[in-house]
């Protein structure tokens, strides 16, 4: 297990098979604070590693424990939000977001308060009220962001949130999370380098359920300049010399 | 407050439901206007009108979970962690609040109708509160079958699996009578649900139905499938188990008062009696016996009394006597007048005569007469059947006579009336 001066989330010798499938094996793993991007090719393994850190899934052995910075107060400490998440059509943007806090432990009123405080973060106050069938991707993956973050968990897992935006939506969604680290500790599962060389501290490489890398960004690029091309390459490599 | 019960779904599909609810019941109620007021027939209608109101409340219940109930939603989740809300709960309650509300407003007329008019009698706590239990047995089902199958498009289908479950008790297996809250039972003046039966099938509502709100529980973990289908199973289970106890040791769902009371007013040699629910009958009933025994000419031998069923114990006749037995709470004063004037012209004698000589022949004719007569009665008293055609006097054959002289036919001959045996001359 890796030595982090404030290690948020640990997996410790996490093992998880699909169908009889290992999908994990062994796998040591520890989220410091800050925002952390899990890469790696499809397939890798990124999904299941957030749907046992969410609790979606229960390893078959190993622990996975999250560190409780505030005193187990409010609600759930995890955020999630889904790579692929439905939304019922004719609910309002608002009455979503406070039904995720609601659910995440936060009693009527306050959900109501959180929904708004959640909506102002991802720059939606102003479609509050529309029905969420309105929406065009970009504010649609914002509403699941602040629905994921409403309830103010300590941790926000975010799974593959600019997959399928256009440049400029990718570009306002990475602001959007960019504010959320400030506060609170990100995981982000991606395959795109990009949104790792904008807004990531640390990166995990998950590759066959296996961990390539774990550390800062710059440890990754050789103390190069951290660019997405220069991730890349590390990227490329590192999967590439491993392979062989 | 509507948006409040709605949450965090639209204003709409609170108040659809209930406005659906409340005319379903309204309408259904329509009919018993026309029907004497009577409190144990109305107290049941709080669960006999689930017929159709339990699948369009079942149907409700599964529409609202199957749309919250997106497999891949952003709630999954928050469902599984430790601090979720009892969000099935919630939803449960909700949904049988708009309805019971509207299934309430929906009754209202016609117990008011009834606490206005009914003689006799009050509401039975029983029955109503079964009604309620029943419209939450109703949303459960809904909520179970949404956790099943959650998709908003099979929300008809629900409601014609349900309104099928409802039709059981009639058409299937009594059993399940004791379990469903629908009897098909329409209930007489002097009737009422046993205590045993409305706790066994209150007992039976809430376990099933709790069963089923357990189970309707999302978002379960994939990887503990047996946590996820134990509940369900336990659903179905603990209705198997009330299924078998009622089939076993049935309960008896329906008594008649064993010694019921009644009002008896002595009109031209009648004693004419009614349960005190038919109370505003009487005057009626006793004009339309007292009308007929002026026409025959004096009391006939076939007709000592005139009872109301309801004023009678439970297959009971008083020995001696021939008792016209009319069941009040479901036919008409006209038809009270029929029956009263065939019983006069001898119509049980015939069907006893049938009875215990076997000769079909003789006594088939005498029912053809006892008809005649009975017809030429209600003419001399003034009634006429609805279904009747206005009454022609014949111009030949014995009704051709003038009246006295056929009654006093009828005073030399009333005993043979009564036995169905009519003379030649009656041809």
């Amino acid at each position: 297990m890796e030595d982090h001066a404030h290690v948020i989330v640990a997996f410790e010798d996490v093992s998880y098979s699909y169908r009889r499938k290992p999908v994990l094996t062994g796998l040591n793993w520890a989220v410091p604070a800050g925002i952390t991007g899990l890469v790696g090719p499809n397939g890798a393994g990124k999904s299941t590693v957030l749907a046992l850190l969410v609790g979606l899934r229960e390893p078959r052995s190993g622990r996975i424990t999250v560190a409780d910075t505030r005193g187990g107060a409010g609600g759930r400490r995890v955020g999630y939000l889904p790579q692929r998440f439905s939304l019922v059509p004719s609910m309002r943007v608002r009455d979503t977001v406070a039904y995720a806090a609601w659910l995440n432990g936060l009693d009527r009123t306050a959900a109501g308060a959180a929904a708004d405080r959640a909506l102002a973060l991802v720059d939606l106050v102003d479609r509050a009220d529309a029905p969420v069938r309105t929406l065009s991707g970009g504010l649609r993956q914002r509403a699941g962001i602040a629905a994921a973050v409403a309830h103010e968990p300590e941790i926000v897992v975010l799974d593959e949130p600019t997959v399928g935006l256009d440049p400029g939506q990718r570009v306002r969604l990475r602001r959007v999370v960019e504010r959320i680290g400030e506060t609170r500790t990100v995981v982000l599962a991606t395959h795109l380098v990009e949104d790792v060389a904008n807004l990531c501290s640390t990166v995990s490489v998950l590759d066959e359920g296996e961990l390539r890398f774990h550390g800062p960004l710059t440890e990754l690029v050789a103390g190069a300049e951290v660019t997405a091309a220069a991730l890349e390459e590390a990227y490329e490599r590192l999967l590439g010399r491993e392979d062989r | 407050m509507i948006r409040r019960i709605a949450w965090p779904l639209a204003p709409v599909t609170a108040l659809l439901p209930a406005g659906l609810v409340l005319a379903v019941t309204a309408g259904m109620s329509v009919e018993h206007f026309g029907r004497r007021p009577e409190w144990p027939a109305t107290s049941a209608l709080a669960h006999e009108h689930l017929a159709l109101v339990g699948p369009l409340v079942a149907a409700i219940a599964f529409h609202r979970w199957a749309t919250l109930a997106r497999p891949l939603g952003l709630f999954a989740a928050a469902r599984l962690g430790g601090t979720g809300k009892p969000e099935h709960w919630a939803n449960f309650t909700r949904v049988w609040a708009v309805c019971a509300v509207a299934y309430t407003v929906g009754l209202l007329p016609i117990f008011a109708r009834t606490a206005a008019d009914a003689t006799y009698g009050g509401p039975a706590a029983g029955s109503i509160l079964l009604g309620y239990l029943g419209l939450a047995f109703a949303v459960a089902i809904g909520q179970f079958l949404a956790a099943v199958a959650p998709l908003p498009v099979l929300t008809v289908l629900v409601a014609v699996l349900v309104f099928l479950l409802f039709q059981l008790p009639q058409v299937v297996l009594d059993a399940f009578g004791a379990v469903l809250p629908v009897q098909w039972h329409p209930l007489a003046a002097n009737e009422h649900e046993t205590a045993t039966a409305l706790l066994f099938r209150a007992f039976a509502l809430i376990a099933i139905g709790g069963a089923m709100v357990l189970a309707s529980r999302l978002g379960r973990s994939p990887d503990r499938p047996a946590r996820t289908a134990l509940p369900a199973l336990g659903a179905v289970a603990v209705l198997a188990v009330f299924l078998v106890v009622a089939a076993v040791n049935p309960a008896t769902r329906v008594t008649a008062a064993a010694d019921p009371p009644r009002r008896c007013q002595p009109v031209e040699g009648v004693e004419v009696c009614v349960h005190p629910a038919h109370d505003a009958d009487l005057p009626d009933l006793t004009a339309t016996v007292a009308a007929l025994v002026r026409a025959y000419g004096r009391t006939p031998a076939a007709v000592a009394g005139v009872h109301d069923a309801a004023s009678l114990p439970p297959g009971e006749v008083p020995a001696g006597r021939v008792v016209v037995r009319l069941l009040l709470d479901q036919t008409t004063r006209d038809t009270a007048g029929e029956d009263v004037s065939t019983a006069m012209a001898g119509f049980a004698g015939c069907l006893r005569g049938i009875r215990v000589t076997g000769d079909r022949a003789t006594y088939e004719a005498g029912i053809a007469r006892a008809g005649e007569l009975a017809r030429w009665l209600r003419h001399q008293a003034g009634i006429t059947l609805p279904s009747e055609a206005p009454y022609q006097p014949p111009t030949t054959g014995f009704f051709a006579k003038p009246p006295d002289e056929i009654r006093a036919w009828l005073a030399a001959n009333d005993d043979n009336v009564a036995q169905c045996r009519y003379g030649a001359e009656f041809a």
